[in-house]
């Protein structure tokens, strides 16, 4: 009897997770950082303050899945505390001393169809600090990509191989804040001087599609990171309304994939890759079946995009549209348009 | 009027010897939330020093009286609340506390245990035994009952549901329409969204939930079953909070700000636009409810209420294109092509209160309050299809189905109603209330454009009682008395009472008796609609009411502090039912079928908290029985009630994993019901004036009622519950300043191998199916819920 087969396959399910339920809930990664010892380290820190609201070893928490269906957070921790790692050695002679503060410091899994990579985010204002004041230099900003050389690692290699490839930089770019702090002159480019009111944009984008047997209408909505790299991607939530000949389309898609190219301080190219599921509304349903109420579509945009850097305001974007789409016993479509968009970055 | 008058009177009469005779010291005062200022049920005030505790009551409000003079340290403390300890100097007779504001624990999921181990206060549950409570936390960890009231007390014992796709349920034994449901205080009449099969209540707004299953006391009348109050929040005094829930079928929101110096509002509503199937299948269907609600804090002593309450749900059925669908999927059938079924329901509930709360001295506490309920719900349908069969070697069949109905049923119910609670002495406390209602209804049926039935009544009802409580350290009694007046036919009477015996043991003997009439019943259509899913209401006129006397002893043994045994066991007797009849011509009263019942069953429950696992698990046994003489039902012979299953066995859990992951689960095993297999097909042919043609309709009939046991049904449904802490959704609550971001998933029928079949349908006469029943269910595939939640 099948029936039995099941209720023996969910009892033993259920007793395992009530066996192994920590691990269920919570997985925690040490990873062992060897700061880089290479680079000579010629500047002075006073003091570097973590202002992260978690565990001071966490670099974060991420969330996989277990048993398909579970989603569990995983904490990513070091072994001693991040402020303590960062600050390995300090210069003698200082005349200048620069404090550090950690916002933000944690390791993302960005996870697109065309491109799988971990991102080491990270966010330090740093102030110059004399005898008697302190002075705002910037944020020091991270967006670290990192591809794993060998895909099939482990995540605690991957971590531990992307630690000290963004340390290496991080040095580096202190230097040139050391510099900076003392002649003014030479200022990293993520370095970013402005304020933010919040670690991370919210945009809201509407996109218009016409074409010559078909228009539609798109909406996105994503966060996104003040840019310090000229090449970004992203993923944005989606909504789409098609009205075509023959039906008319609600689809949605969890993952629109961008590729951002930014060409100077206000104009980007975007490539915008997608995967929706939608409903279909038949305009006759004589012929149609039940299972031709749904359709998947995979489709693209290549934009000129407005969107001036690191900066809240209006987005616009122009550019062409490529849609080809599957319905079950149906003809397999392909759709080309003109797009017009608009947006806001909060 | 003057009634009313002499009512006032004699409760002035009996109180003021009340208050000469009080003379002990006591302490009084509201419990209240410090950040929201909303008053918290059950709350426990402590005396150590004393040995005396008590909770307080549905309005925040705790007495603690048989002190002396002299110095105490008050502990007061709620689930979720940081402990407060008061030292306090009575020196005068009547010390009123302050406010008491209690301070939130830092939040963490662990703390959210959905079986509270303290009472809340609706009714007496220290002296009532078939009195349960519900939290909302306890309503959502219930991962199918969609965070709907209705859904979640199916859940308990003694609560059965009645159609698989009906949200109306049955209470030991008796009929869905002797249910009453009450929104702080006011009667709502069929409490239902027709389009989800649920409760029109956003469990936002809801405070808390007390269910009386049997042995009530005689504050509580009209309904003979089982009354559900619900109380619903007031509003934070102090900040603005809230919680949005966006989902792609329905989205809510709640919001709770302080409206003035002392005085607080909430907004809270729910709209339902079920976007796929709107857009593929061209149907209409809504549905919203909204709640609001102002309350002014005038002083400690009095407060002021408004609620206002409205839901309205409207379906527009376009079945052709679905059907359309079907027929050119499955190419065989060609059954679908001419099937022409149109359904139309648009229900409307309305509800607005006024409520003055007022603490005279700390023994003597009245509540006020006037209301208005409307609800009017039209329904109407119509199924034309043209059948043809056509076999090799076999004659074509051909077959003509047409038939219409629709259904009106409106109430208006305006009332007013005072209670007056007295702590009489240490032992005894005294409760007296008067009710006046006046009703307006208008019931219509239309069958086949035919006028089944149309009328308008415009009943009133006087309603008084009196309740007396005496404890001691062994025992507490209270006898009450409930008189009706309907109509001004003449006053009936409603004997109660309710015992409780401390046994040694920590074991409570608990034993309630009580009278209850009913006079504006439900038609129960049970033998013409196959699914039930509103009250068709009926206000009784020279009819005796329906009547029910309840007989119940239970037992309580607390097993540890968190962990509590209780068995009861009931016999309901019901000297006077009706049935419906609605193929019976001619007017509304000639349609009741008077019949007896009864019903008898034995509830074992354990619930409570044991480490991080908390939740209940219930063995039902029951069984009840109706008898119409002189009827066509079943003959005039006994026979097994509808929606009787005799065994039950009901669990749900929370296992609290991290602070910020729940597991949930929840567990059925019902045994089958009755239901009435039809065995033979008998054929009608009508005259329809309206397409001036005549119709073939075949009906399947059987001689027997309820005469088959159906398979029983078993459900086993997860949840998760997760805060967010990274993701899109953390990014948003982020965004939006939301102090916490929220997942739930369900996952509902996961035993889905086991096919819980809700009817059999027999096919003879269709050559494919000759002489075989059709089995139908429902949730024949597991299915995965999923929203998110942002609370600020």
């Amino acid at each position: 009897m099948p029936f039995k087969y099941q209720l023996t396959l969910l009892l033993t399910l259920i007793f395992s997770i009530r066996l192994y339920s920590q691990n269920i809930t919570t997985d925690t990664i040490f990873i062992d950082f060897t700061p880089d010892s290479l680079i000579p380290v010629n500047f002075c820190f006073k003091n570097i303050t973590d202002n992260r609201k978690i565990n001071e070893k966490a670099l974060g928490y991420s969330q996989k899945k277990k048993y398909i269906l579970i989603p569990v957070e995983q904490a990513i921790c070091l072994n001693k505390p991040l402020n303590k790692s960062l600050l390995t050695k300090s210069g003698t002679s200082c005349k200048n001393e620069l404090n550090l503060e950690i916002d933000q410091f944690h390791i993302e899994h960005y996870d697109g169809f065309l491109l799988k990579q971990h991102i080491l985010i990270a966010n330090f204002p740093v102030y110059k600090c004399s005898t008697d004041s302190s002075q705002f230099l910037g944020t020091l900003a991270y967006n670290f990509e990192h591809q794993p050389r060998n895909k099939k690692a482990s995540q605690t290699a991957v971590y531990e191989e992307l630690l000290p490839l963004w340390h290496q930089q991080f040095k580096l770019d202190m230097l040139q804040v050391s510099t900076f702090a003392q002649t003014g002159n030479d200022k990293p480019e993520n370095l970013l001087t402005q304020e933010f009111k919040r670690p991370k944009y919210f945009n809201i984008i509407t996109s218009g599609v016409i074409s010559i047997d078909f228009w539609q209408l798109d909406g996105e909505i994503y966060f996104s990171r003040p840019e310090t790299n000229s090449t970004h991607w992203f993923l944005s939530k989606m909504v789409r309304y098609q009205s075509a000949s023959d039906f008319e389309l609600f689809a949605m898609g969890r993952k629109a994939e961008h590729y951002y190219k930014r060409f100077n301080e206000n104009w980007n190219f975007d490539i915008n890759s997608n995967f929706l599921i939608g409903f279909v509304k038949w305009r006759n349903p004589d012929e149609i079946k039940l299972y031709q109420l749904l359709q998947l579509s995979l489709s693209s945009y290549q934009n000129i995009v407005y969107e001036p850097l690191n900066r809240n305001g209006l987005i616009f974007k122009f550019g062409v549209f490529e849609n080809m789409y599957y319905m079950v016993e149906y003809p397999l479509g392909f759709q080309l348009g003109l797009s017009l968009s608009c947006g806001y970055k909060f | 009027m003057g009634k009313i008058l002499k009512i006032s009177a004699l409760q002035i009469l009996i109180l003021v010897p009340g208050i000469l005779i009080a003379q002990n010291y006591s302490v009084s005062g509201y419990i209240t939330d410090k950040d929201s200022r909303e008053t918290l049920i059950g709350a426990t005030v402590q005396i150590e020093k004393e040995n005396k505790a008590v909770v307080a009551d549905k309005y925040g409000y705790f007495i603690i009286t048989g002190l002396k003079s002299g110095n105490y340290t008050l502990s007061i403390s709620h689930i979720g609340y940081t402990t407060k300890q008061i030292d306090i100097n009575i020196e005068k007779k009547g010390y009123v506390l302050p406010e008491t504001k209690l301070e939130q624990a830092p939040f963490s999921l662990d703390q959210v245990t959905i079986v509270s181990v303290k009472p809340d206060m609706v009714g007496d549950p220290s002296i009532e035994t078939s009195h349960i409570s519900l939290t909302p936390q306890m309503i959502q960890s219930i991962p199918t009952a969609g965070k709907d009231v209705f859904a979640a007390i199916k859940y308990l014992p003694g609560i059965e549901r009645t159609e698989p796709y009906s949200p109306l349920y049955s209470v030991r034994g008796g009929d869905p329409g002797e249910n009453g449901v009450l929104l702080d205080g006011v009667m709502i009449y069929n409490p239902y969204h027709a389009s989800i099969n649920s409760g029109i209540f956003n469990t936002q707004t809801i405070k808390n939930v007390d269910l009386l299953v049997g042995g009530y006391g005689a504050e509580f009348g009209g309904r003979n079953s089982s009354f559900m109050y619900i109380s619903t929040k007031d509003g934070n005094v102090n900040e603005l909070h809230g919680e949005i829930e966006p989902s792609s079928y329905f989205s809510k929101a709640f919001l709770e700000f302080p409206a003035g110096k002392n005085a607080s509002m909430t907004i809270a509503g729910r709209y339902l636009y079920d976007i796929p199937y709107n857009f593929m299948f061209s149907n209409e269907n809504y549905f919203y409810d909204i709640n609001l609600s102002y309350t002014n804090r005038i002083n400690d002593r009095n407060r002021l209420t408004f609620k206002y309450f409205e839901s309205k749900d409207y379906m527009g059925y376009n079945f052709n294109t679905f059907f359309k669908y079907i027929g050119n999927t499955f190419d065989e059938i060609d059954f679908y092509d001419n099937f022409i079924l149109k359904q139309r329901i648009n229900w409307v509930n309305r509800a607005s209160t006024i409520i003055h709360k007022l603490v005279v001295s700390p023994r003597l506490y009245i509540r006020t309050q006037a209301y208005y309920s409307f609800h009017n719900s039209s329904s109407s349908s119509s199924l034309d299809f043209k059948l043809e069969f056509s076999e090799e070697n076999k004659d074509t069949i051909r077959m003509n189905w047409s038939s219409s109905n629709s259904l009106q049923s409106k109430i208006a119910d305006a009332g007013i109603k005072s209670s007056v609670n007295l702590k009489i002495s240490n032992f005894n406390s005294l409760q007296l209330g008067v009710e006046y209602n006046y009703y307006e209804f208008v019931n219509r049926i239309n069958l086949n454009e035919v006028n089944n039935g149309d009328f308008h009544q415009y009943p009133d009802l006087i309603a008084a009682y009196a309740e007396d409580k005496f404890t001691s350290r062994y025992f507490s009694i209270r006898p009450g008395l409930r008189i009706t007046n309907y109509q001004q036919t003449g006053w009936q009477y409603e004997p109660r009472i309710n015992l409780n015996i401390n046994l040694p043991g920590k074991i409570k003997f608990k034993a309630a008796y009580g009278n209850y009439l009913q006079y504006i019943i439900s038609m129960n259509t049970a033998e013409l609609e196959m699914n039930q899913i509103v009250d068709y209401y009926y206000p009784l006129k020279n009819l005796e009411p329906t009547k029910a006397t309840h007989y119940i002893i239970g037992f309580e043994k607390r097993i540890t502090n968190t962990l509590l045994l209780s068995l009861d066991s009931y016999y309901k007797d019901m000297p006077n039912v009706y049935a419906f009849d609605m193929n019976n011509l001619v007017g509304f009263s000639n349609k009741l079928k008077e019949g007896t019942g009864y019903a008898y069953g034995l509830e074992l429950t354990i619930e409570g908290k044991y480490r991080n696992i908390s939740g209940w698990a219930s063995y039902t046994y029951s069984a009840a029985k109706r008898q119409y003489n002189n009827s066509l039902i079943n003959n005039g012979e006994e026979y097994v009630f509808e929606y009787n299953r005799p065994h039950a066995i009901k669990a749900v859990g929370s296992v609290q994993l991290t602070t910020d992951f729940a597991l949930n689960g929840s567990f059925v095993f019902l045994s089958g019901s009755k239901r009435s297999i039809e065995t033979t097909m008998e054929s009608y042919f009508y005259y329809n004036p309206a397409s001036n043609e005549t119709s073939y309709f075949p009906m399947w009939t059987t001689d027997k009622k309820n005469n088959a046991r159906m398979p029983p049904i078993i459900s086993l449904d997860l949840g998760i519950k997760r805060r967010l802490t990274s993701g899109f959704g953390k990014d948003l609550a982020n965004f939006l300043r939301a102090d916490e971001s929220f997942v739930s998933i369900s996952i509902r029928n996961i035993l889905f191998l086991y096919r819980n079949i809700d009817m059999y349908i027999p096919t003879s006469g269709i050559p494919r199916f000759e002489n075989k029943y059709l089995p139908f269910g429902s949730n024949y595939y597991p299915q995965v819920g999923f929203s998110y939640t942002l609370k600020f």
